[in-house]
């Protein structure tokens, strides 16, 4: 019994100083990066014609509302060498109807070989007004994911360099200069992906597919998702990112090196979390072969996405992401404290294994032990109080760490009551982790059980367009 | 397999919450375990409840600092801002007046621009609003401003940085050189250009070449011949875009493809393409036979965009050993170069290649090359090989 108490308690110790560790190498990085990059002039690489060709990826499925802003904004990025291949990925509402019409598209002969697999192609589109040449529409039966969409544009692209987007995200105008510079800069290894920082959109005023205004968002789970990205971007990602432990390249936006997508095999089409499953699946790739390599982030804020405002919305998104980190994890096992994967397999991974997925079990638990206690009386309230203050005020230390981050590099909040007000979220945010803890529960339970089903999460449109 | 492996995971999990509360009335009374027992850290003993208390004190104090600290950069941030706002029209006027001649005594001018200028902080923004204004200068305004900034004496801030700042400031510091079009502090810079730190390197390389406009004998680029580090893509595009802005006379670049740091042959190629330097085809052409895939590819590529069609004519003869995206590059070239005499090639490549973008590629240089487009006809009655779904490809109108 003692044994199980202690184990608890010294794996929330491991936890809190490794929260502490990432924070340290997090700052370390962030700063770097904020002075290497306050003297980079992005518009030489947009105009270059040194500057490499890129594709932007975006799956669109039954996105008949918003497919015309996201192919304007797209098309609008500050760019000198790029093309748009929007997948309509089977939508059965006027999605392809809408982008034919608005950029007169025409069928075209296009050639191209399925190098790996994905659901029929039915057609490739492109306009006849010159003004649009960039765009390439990609018409395919559906196939179900996001991942079997992109497989598919993978195929036709014929540039080296590929960014994938969510449909419905706002993409920063400069981002596509600043997620190559990754590929450009790096001498002795290759980069075979770059991932950026996502923010939240909601409540954000928008103008013709760009950010005018950031605003906290007013429903309080986004702000408390507000905070949770900001840590998550600009804490997690940044030192492992800086330690070469990154898993996970956020599907909303990344770029990758095609080739070595195409080698490995691009996405698994029926996996569940495809963001993470292609970074483990192209590292396994790079490491088996013995080439150097790298997984690269940057902390810029390139990229805005909706998130869920309703506690349903939320439980769907978030059991989805623990399923997509248990199938990750369950088929990439083999990294585990493998010294062949390096950082990834004795640090990365394992961190993942043990704090992302199995603390949710573990605080579970905790939880349960802890009301059990508490029905027989048999708690102990001054240790209870104690332990709780610790955790408390160590989490609500390392979300200020968090706001101070975003104040000091990229200071996306103007408004000096939204500090305020991410700051008192923070506040509230620890009382609300049985929440993410039932959520993860959840998620592993419908993995189990084989219940791959994606849920629906519903959009507000909350960023004012 | 895998998921009954997770269930058997889970359900150990469950196992053993059930055991815990079964251990509770097996475990020993409260006030016995862990949390109470005295713990020994580096031979002095501690109760961990002391330690956790004193943990908690820590963050709660350290959250307060931070608390206080996010404010207080606030209000930093806000001050500086207005100071800013206030600053900038003022300078920006004072600038001005002093290019349009419009002020009559120096001395009162530059009092009143030192009262302006007392703090760190506002010499920077004066410093940044001339080297806004300069940028945009040449000939007499530009030496005027240049008078306005020694006479400021905000070259002593600026020399500052570059000798002793960290290596940000020393970048800050050589930028704003480089924008004044002033050519000090070389031999410092030229130190900086071999730097071990690869951002100080690269902004020390470009403003060399930046600043080789004053030289009697420009070598802008005499810092490769002994540049031992990688110089990457990032910096070739820099130097190239330094070289485009200022107008920088371009150097023979054949003089460094022979380099033994690979990185320089391909930005050299780069620039013999951009500058269109064909004197020496020849030797570009010898590239072909690189150890490093990446020069040879850049080879073709270059030979192609030059059209320099007799070193193709040799190089094709090491297409069935080359990569399969060297390959595809040549046959690019070929395309770009669009001489009639390929086609028997082109058509063997054809015949025998299976990679789809080899073929297109293959097809197109037949199509875009004149008298091609009847050889394409013909090909589509072919029966050897159906070719029709790849030429349909290349003519559509809309696909180039």
């Amino acid at each position: 019994m003692n044994f199980l108490i202690n184990f608890i308690f010294f794996f929330t110790i491991v936890l809190l100083l490794l929260y502490v560790a990432l924070g340290i190498f997090s700052s370390l990085a962030l700063r770097k990066y904020t002075f290497k990059n306050s003297f980079v002039n992005y518009d030489d690489v947009a105009i270059s014609p040194l500057s490499p060709p890129v594709t932007i990826i975006s799956p669109a499925f039954n996105e008949e509302k918003s497919i015309l802003n996201t192919a304007k904004t797209l098309l609008g990025l500050h760019y000198s060498n790029f093309e748009v291949i929007i997948v309509n990925d089977g939508s059965s509402d006027k999605t392809l109807e809408i982008l034919k019409e608005s950029f007169q598209l025409e069928k075209t002969n296009y050639f191209f070989d399925y190098k790996i697999p994905c659901e029929k192609i039915r057609g490739i589109w492109k306009s006849s007004n010159p003004k649009f040449k960039r765009l390439i529409v990609l018409d395919k039966a559906n196939g179900g994911s996001k991942a079997d969409a992109i497989n598919a544009a993978l195929n036709v692209t014929r540039n080296d360099l590929v960014v994938t987007i969510d449909a419905d995200s706002i993409i920063e105008p400069d981002s596509l200069s600043k997620l190559v510079k990754p590929f450009l800069e790096e001498k002795k290894k290759k980069v075979i992906g770059t991932g950026g920082a996502i923010r939240i959109l909601n409540s954000c005023e928008v103008e013709n597919g760009k950010i005018k205004r950031v605003n906290l968002p007013k429903s309080f789970l986004a702000r408390l998702q507000v905070l949770e990205y900001t840590r998550a971007f600009l804490l997690g990602r940044m030192a492992w990112a800086h330690l070469d432990g990154l898993m996970l390249i956020s599907g909303a936006m990344g770029m990758f090196d095609k080739k070595t997508m195409i080698a490995c095999g691009g996405y698994d089409t029926t996996g569940i979390g495809e963001d993470m499953e292609v970074v483990l699946k192209m590292r396994r790739y790079m490491a088996n072969n013995k080439k150097r390599y790298i997984v690269t982030y940057i902390p810029d804020p390139l990229c805005w996405t909706e998130v869920p405002e309703d506690f349903k919305s939320l439980q769907t998104q978030r059991t989805r992401w623990t399923m997509g980190l248990a199938d990750s994890l369950e088929k990439y096992r083999g990294m585990f404290m493998n010294p062949k994967y390096r950082r990834l397999g004795l640090l990365g991974y394992p961190f993942w294994f043990v704090f992302e997925w199995l603390a949710p079990v573990l605080a579970t638990m905790g939880i349960l032990y802890t009301v059990f206690l508490m029905a027989m009386g048999d708690i102990n309230w001054s240790f209870f109080l104690l332990i709780t203050g610790f955790i408390y005020s160590f989490s609500v230390f390392l979300s200020a760490f968090t706001v101070l981050f975003e104040e000091v590099t990229f200071h996306k909040y103007r408004n000096k009551m939204d500090v305020v007000k991410l700051l008192l979220v923070s506040f509230i945010e620890p009382f609300l982790y049985p929440m993410h803890a039932y959520f993860a529960i959840r998620g592993n339970i419908k993995y189990a059980f084989n219940n791959n089903g994606w849920g629906k999460i519903k959009r507000n449109g909350n960023g004012s367009h | 397999m895998m998921k009954k492996r997770l269930m058997i995971f889970l359900a150990v999990f469950i196992i053993a919450i059930i055991g815990l509360f079964l251990g509770q009335y097996t475990a020993p009374p409260l006030g016995e375990n862990l949390w109470t027992e005295y713990h020994t850290i580096l031979g002095v003993d501690f109760w961990l409840i002391n330690i956790l208390i004193g943990a908690m004190t820590f963050f709660i104090a350290v959250m307060f600092f931070l608390l206080i600290a996010i404010l207080l950069n606030r209000i930093r941030m806000e001050r500086r801002q207005s100071i800013k706002d206030e600053l900038i029209p003022k300078y920006q006027n004072l600038i001005l007046l002093f290019l349009s001649h419009q002020y009559p005594e120096d001395k009162e001018y530059m009092d009143s621009m030192s009262k302006l200028k007392r703090s760190g902080f506002k010499k920077q923004i004066l410093i940044d609003q001339i080297v806004d204004v300069a940028k945009n200068l040449k000939g007499l305004n530009l030496e005027k401003i240049q008078d306005l900034y020694f006479g400021l004496k905000l070259h002593k801030k600026t020399y500052r940085k570059i000798k002793w700042g960290q290596w940000h400031k020393k970048i800050k510091g050589i930028k704003e050189l480089c924008a004044l079009s002033i050519p000090d502090k070389k031999d410092i810079i030229l130190k900086y250009a071999h730097s071990r730190n690869e951002i100080l390197r690269m902004e020390a390389q470009t403003a060399l070449v930046d600043l080789s406009r004053f030289e009697d004998n420009p070598a802008p680029f005499k810092f490769l011949d002994d540049l031992s580090e990688p110089l990457s893509r990032w910096e070739q595009i820099a130097l190239y875009q330094v070289m485009l802005e200022r107008g920088i006379k371009p150097p023979d670049f054949s003089r460094w493809i022979y380099s033994d740091n690979y990185t320089i042959i391909l930005f050299c190629l780069r620039m013999i393409r951009e500058y269109k330097q064909i004197e020496h085809a020849d030797l570009i052409k010898d590239l072909a036979w690189h150890d490093n895939e990446e020069v040879r590819r850049l080879t073709y590529e270059v030979l192609g965009d030059l059209h320099l069609v007799p070193q193709l004519k040799e190089v094709r003869r090491l297409f069935k050993d080359e990569t399969i995206d060297n390959r595809r590059e040549l046959i690019r070239s070929m395309r770009k170069s669009a001489d009639p005499s390929f086609f028997g090639f082109l058509k063997r490549v054809i015949d025998s290649e299976d990679d789809a973008e080899t073929l297109v590629e293959a097809v197109r240089a037949i199509n875009d090359t004149e008298g091609g487009k009847g050889i394409l006809d013909k090909m589509m009655t072919d029966t050897y090989k159906n070719y029709n779904i790849i030429i349909k490809h290349v003519k559509d109108r809309n696909l180039y």
